[in-house]
């Protein structure tokens, strides 16, 4: 039985070739039969090989059936046979076992690669999924940069443009600022003027005050001479010398009236004459001592008061220069803007050749209402004084009015 | 309208040297040789605000100028009174004087 069983699994095993046609005609889906008691295990008195064959049979059959827990189980009890008694055994045996073992594993790994299908696939699809959005994803960033790059150019752009009306704008204002620097300095040439006239204004007040102490010391002075010359005509008549001049005087003059004697009377008063005489010459000579000093204190004021005077004159005649100055730098600015206001009119008549009457469309009321003045101007001036602008606004011929009355 | 244009405009009329000079400047800012009606009215708002400008100058200039002329013109009047009140007190001490001195 061995030997026959050991010829016959040298290629042709009975039992193993049997099986197969059972496993070609069926399929997984089919039912495998219930097992029997005898399938479970193999006769106790049969020999190893026999054993061996039926677990592998066993295992087959499973195996074919899709019962591939039942035919790994087959497969191990086959083995424990073959590892129990290994000499009963030959090569075909072992070969046998190790193909069909092979063969369980891989439909085991078949199976299990079956059953999981549904979830790789799902698995697959959610990374292609995941993939594909990724690349959307990156596709629409790339395209919002795009864009974003876009906008951000056209950005740039409008920004740069609204840079330039701002450099515009900034530039005007810097010139406007510029030209009102200019304005102030000239301002500020008007004010220093002011400040120098107030400065006289406060050279004048001290020179009334210098006038009023004056009248006073002259008053005083005067008041001071009168008191003086009586005091020294009084003085010297008391005077011993001088009084008995006057008092011998006046003796002679009574003696005088009492004579008799032809000629005697007239020389006493001849001499009662000279006597007064030669007392008011005492007196004389002490009062031009008083007035020699009056007179020296009179020209100090004099002096002083003359030359304030020739301070105030020499600085009347710097302020006529100024103001000289002035009323021609008056006239240069308002040749300006007779001039300007002549270049605006150039600019408009220039600018109507050759374009549309509605020119400079910015500000057409602006635009209308100068160019109206400006007509008007222009007519006006013909009947005038030359020398009076047209004036571009009302505002403009309300300071013109107002400063340069129109004179015909 | 072109720059050049202006230019020669501007070269025939009379004007002082800084307001010529701002005004070339005006003129050299717009970029491009050709004008624009735009640039064309900015530039004529600029020249009236400048006439404008200098005849608020030249009425300051008058005031200060009609405002110096009244003070020397009061300052002349209280000099020739001054004078005329101090020498001719002056005039009269000294006449009293001599005249008592002779």
């Amino acid at each position: 039985m061995v030997q026959e069983d050991l010829n016959m699994n040298e290629g042709d095993h009975p039992n193993m070739q049997a099986q197969p046609e059972e496993a070609t005609s069926s399929t997984p889906d089919q039912q495998a039969p219930a097992p029997t008691a005898e399938d479970l295990a193999p006769p106790e008195s049969s020999s190893p090989v026999e054993q061996f064959d039926f677990y592998m049979q066993r295992a087959d059959k499973s195996r074919q059936g899709g019962d591939l827990s039942a035919a790994q189980a087959a497969m191990e009890e086959a083995g424990k046979v073959l590892e129990e008694s290994p000499g009963d055994f030959d090569l075909t045996h072992f070969i046998d076992f190790d193909e069909l073992s092979d063969e369980i594993t891989q439909r085991d790994e078949q199976q299990e690669e079956s059953a999981s299908a549904p979830e790789n696939r799902r698995s697959r699809l959610a990374g292609m999924f995941d993939r594909a959005r990724s690349i959307v994803d990156q596709q629409r960033s790339r395209l919002q940069g795009d864009g974003s790059k876009r906008i951000l150019e056209m950005g740039e752009q409008k920004l740069k443009l609204v840079h330039g009306k701002a450099a515009g704008a900034y530039d005007a204002a810097a010139g406007k600022f510029d030209r009102g620097i200019k304005g102030l300095s000239n301002n500020f040439e008007i004010a220093k003027l002011y400040i120098q006239i107030i400065k006289h204004e406060r050279n004048l007040g001290r020179l009334e005050a210098m006038k009023t102490k004056a009248s006073a010391r002259i008053d005083e002075l005067q008041k001071q001479y009168s008191e003086r010359q009586q005091s020294i005509k009084d003085s010297y008549r008391k005077e011993s010398e001088t009084q008995s001049y006057f008092e011998e005087a006046e003796r002679l003059r009574n003696l005088a009236e009492a004579a008799t004697l032809p000629g005697y009377s007239e020389t006493l008063v001849n001499m009662a004459e000279h006597l007064e005489k030669l007392g008011n010459n005492a007196v004389e000579v002490a009062a031009n001592q008083e007035l020699k000093d009056l007179n020296t204190e009179t020209t100090d004021i004099w002096r002083e008061l003359k030359g304030n005077l020739d301070f105030y004159t020499e600085q009347a005649e710097q302020l006529e220069d100024q103001i000289g100055d002035l009323r021609n730098e008056a006239q240069t600015h308002l040749n300006n803007a007779t001039n300007l206001q002549k270049f605006v009119q150039r600019i408009r008549e220039a600018t109507g050749k050759n374009e549309a009457a509605e020119a400079i469309p910015v500000v057409p009321d602006v635009a209308t209402t100068e160019a109206a003045t400006a007509e008007e101007a222009t007519a006006s001036t013909a009947n005038e004084n030359e020398e009076q602008p047209p004036s571009r606004s009302s505002r403009l011929r309300e300071l013109r009015e107002r400063f340069f009355p129109i004179k015909n | 309208m072109t720059k050049q244009d202006v230019h020669q405009m501007l070269a025939e009329i009379e004007l002082t040297d800084d307001v010529r000079q701002n005004v070339t400047e005006v003129i050299n800012s717009f970029a491009n040789e050709e004008l624009t009606e735009d640039e064309v009215a900015e530039l004529v708002e600029y020249l009236d605000l400048a006439a404008e400008n200098e005849v608020v100058l030249a009425g300051a200039l008058k005031e200060a100028a009609d405002l110096a002329d009244q003070y020397v013109t009061d300052m002349d009047r209280n000099q020739e009174d001054l004078t005329a009140n101090t020498i001719g007190n002056m005039h009269d001490t000294l006449v009293q004087a001599t005249t008592l001195a002779d």
